[in-house]
């Protein structure tokens, strides 16, 4: 999953970033109005959080672009402003969901999940491919009741195949969902961390979930 | 009666009714007049007509008519009562109950009819008519002749009688009934009046009641409301415009709160949500030596933030209410600023920045040190956290009273350095510092050197934002 964080103030820019980091999640940071809407403009996320009162550009112009264009990306807001007014003029902008600072990350972090969970139309916080079973809250993943380690990338990657199971996922998509736009991009570390990812799920004698589409991409699912 | 519509309906109904009381009772005097006009004139009619049938002849008097008696003489003449006198010898003749009744005895002079109101029998009110009058005397020609040739008037000189006639007063019963009449005509009128006059002034006086609910549907979280009366009345206009004013004033005061509000709720809660956020991903698992004593620092650095700014606002709040006690004195310049300076010293020098003094040493300045400082520290601040890193600040005192502190902020131009000391505006460059700045303090600053009886400048000179202070200097009464 990749999330855009959109926040001037260094301190609570970092520690939020962070955390989405330790949870498994890719995020993209812009530290003021104009970066946000170039991370906007030009790369696809699971959910966006942005601040209201940023520099260059203001959040609610920022929401107001990203919906002008068919944008349908969530939106949570984050404003130091409890004012009914202020908090609703957002949501009637088109944000899904809004914070009052200051909150505590615990809850940012289960409304990220829950957005996400929406967005992908699954409501279930398991994830469930043939006998594989994905915990996204305890981040733990067992395959036919055996536990598997994975490292944070490989849990990103499987929790976004899981996410889209029965689909093939390209390359290109797996990057922009779980890598950070300002890193190299390299279409051969997607494939190298799915040959891990492969290899961790294998279990003799039982089905390969991960299968390869020629030319197309990955597809996650319990073979027919 | 509070009520400008009670007022309005009491005081022309009031007029109104006075004004048909009088007219009423103009026009009942005159119909009063009128009335007994004609009456005394017809009584005076019966009097002259009776008068001719009275006659001396040779000594003997005949009363003619008068002998027939008040019937007769009613039904023919008109006449209820009458009492006849020979002036010498009393009553001559009289109608029956005129005999039994005291009619006044009365007569003008010769010939001329006087009128009285008089009590008739039975307790009836009557008029009569006095008339003293010289009885016909029917001479032949030749007394005539004898008359003209001693050289005497041959006109008749009989005896002088005095006849009273009185008649059942016809005209009271008669004005009695009209009175009646026009008291119900003008209590109907006033009654009628009334309810006109009510519901005209209510029509006229709508307005007043628009008004009322267009104010009473102002709400205190919508702008630009206005209050407008179609076809308002003219003396209204004045108070529609100055009301209108007056919301434009207290819009916009209520924005500058509101703002104010705002800017002050995201500078204080950015900053504990940071310091929340930094402590919650600290403790939320274990974690190296390094990255706590980072978290630590950040901690701190965002604590002192909090306690700059939270006093700063709390010395705005005593500015603001007016609670605060100006303790001056003589303070050398260049001690205390260096002094002063003394906390922003070690993060200047982190940041690579030549420091540049030009005071003059003996400089004095009569003023509140303690206001002085937080003007001076915040500006100092400011210097600190907005000049690029290996830039320049400036502090200087190139006259008497004024300080200067100039700083290599970028993003401050002659237009926006206008607007540096409006509480709400904050420049782009102050959000990228990482230090966090509030916004607050110039505004702040402001406030201190208006109450210390100075002012504080904003202004660009090439790459430098120079803020100067000018105040008071020792000993001068003007300002410098």
């Amino acid at each position: 999953m990749k999330a855009l964080l959109i926040e001037d103030y260094k301190p609570l820019r970092t520690s939020v970033a962070k955390a989405i980091h330790e949870l498994g999640w890719a995020v993209d940071v812009g530290v003021d109005g104009e970066e946000g809407q170039w991370f906007m403009d030009h790369h696809a996320y699971d959910v966006i959080i942005l601040d209201l009162m940023l520099p260059k550009v203001q959040g609610l112009e920022l929401l107001r672009h990203l919906r002008g264009k068919g944008d349908g990306t969530p939106v949570i807001i984050l404003t130091a402003m409890d004012a009914v007014e202020d908090r609703t003029r957002g949501l009637d902008l088109g944000a899904d969901d809004y914070l009052v600072k200051p909150f505590f990350l615990t809850e940012l972090m289960a409304r990220l999940k829950a957005r996400v969970r929406r967005s992908y139309q699954q409501p279930d916080p398991t994830l469930r491919v043939g006998d594989l079973e994905i915990d996204t809250n305890a981040r733990q993943v067992q395959r036919n009741g055996q536990v598997m380690t994975l490292t944070a990338r490989e849990y990103a990657l499987l929790e976004y195949l899981a996410r889209r199971q029965g689909q093939v996922v390209t390359r290109t998509e797996i990057w922009g969902h779980v890598y950070e736009s300002y890193g190299e991009s390299a279409s051969n570390v997607v494939d190298v961390y799915v040959g891990y990812l492969r290899r961790k799920l294998h279990q003799p004698g039982r089905p390969q979930l991960l299968q390869t589409r020629r030319g197309h991409g990955y597809i996650l699912q319990e073979p027919k | 009666m509070n009520s400008l519509r009670g007022r309005l309906v009491a005081g022309i109904l009031a007029g109104i009714t006075a004004v048909l009381a009088f007219q009423g009772a103009l026009a009942f005097a005159k119909m009063r007049a009128r009335l007994y006009a004609e009456f005394d004139r017809t009584l005076l009619q019966r009097a002259v007509a009776l008068k001719f049938s009275v006659r001396e002849d040779k000594g003997r008097i005949d009363v003619g008519r008068l002998d027939k008696g008040p019937e007769v003489l009613g039904h023919e003449a008109g006449v209820d009562f009458f009492h006849l006198y020979q002036q010498d010898n009393g009553l001559l003749t009289a109608s029956s109950e005129g005999t039994n009744t005291v009619l006044p005895r009365f007569a003008g002079p010769p010939e001329q009819a006087v009128f009285r109101d008089v009590l008739l029998p039975g307790g009836k009110k009557g008029r009569a008519v006095g008339l003293e009058f010289n009885a016909r005397v029917d001479l032949t020609k030749r007394q005539k002749a004898e008359r003209l040739a001693q050289g005497e008037t041959t006109e008749p000189k009989g005896p002088v009688f005095q006849l009273v006639l009185a008649k059942v007063d016809t005209v009271a019963p008669m004005l009695a009934g009209l009175q009646r009449l026009f008291i119900l005509l003008w209590a109907g009128c006033s009654v009628g009046s009334g309810i006109f006059i009510y519901w005209f002034v209510r029509q006229r006086l709508r307005p007043l009641d628009q008004l009322k609910c267009q104010l009473g549907g102002l709400r205190d979280t919508v702008s630009g409301q206005r209050v407008f009366l179609r076809q308002a009345p003219a003396e209204l206009r004045p108070v529609l415009d100055e009301l209108n004013r007056l919301l434009e004033r207290v819009e916009a005061a209520l924005v500058r709160e509101r703002n104010l509000t705002s800017s002050v709720a995201h500078e204080l809660r950015t900053p504990v949500a940071g310091l929340l956020n930094i402590l919650e991903v600290a403790l939320s698992r274990p974690r190296s030596v390094q990255e706590y004593h980072e978290a630590s620092k950040e901690s701190l650095e965002i604590a002192a933030r909090l306690n700059w700014l939270i006093n700063n606002l709390l010395s705005m709040t005593r500015i603001e209410a007016g609670n605060v006690q100006l303790h001056r004195h003589l303070v050398e310049l260049e001690p205390v600023l260096r002094q002063w300076w003394t906390p922003f010293a070690a993060r200047a020098e982190a940041r690579g920045m030549r420091v540049v003094w030009e005071i003059e040493p003996a400089a004095k300045l009569e003023t509140d040190p303690e206001f002085l400082r937080v003007v001076v520290t915040n500006l100092f601040d400011n210097a600190v956290s907005y000049t690029p890193e290996g830039g320049t600040i400036r502090i200087q005192s190139d006259r008497p009273g004024n300080i200067l502190v100039s700083n290599q902020a970028l993003g401050l131009t002659a237009a926006t350095s206008a607007r540096v000391f409006d509480p709400c505006w904050r420049n782009d460059g102050a959000r990228e510092s990482g230090s966090h700045h509030a916004g607050l303090g110039l505004h702040l600053c402001q406030k201190i050197v208006a109450l210390l009886g100075g002012r504080i400048t904003a202004r660009v000179r090439e790459q430098d934002s120079i803020f100067e202070v000018s105040l008071l200097m020792a000993g001068s009464s003007t300002l410098l």
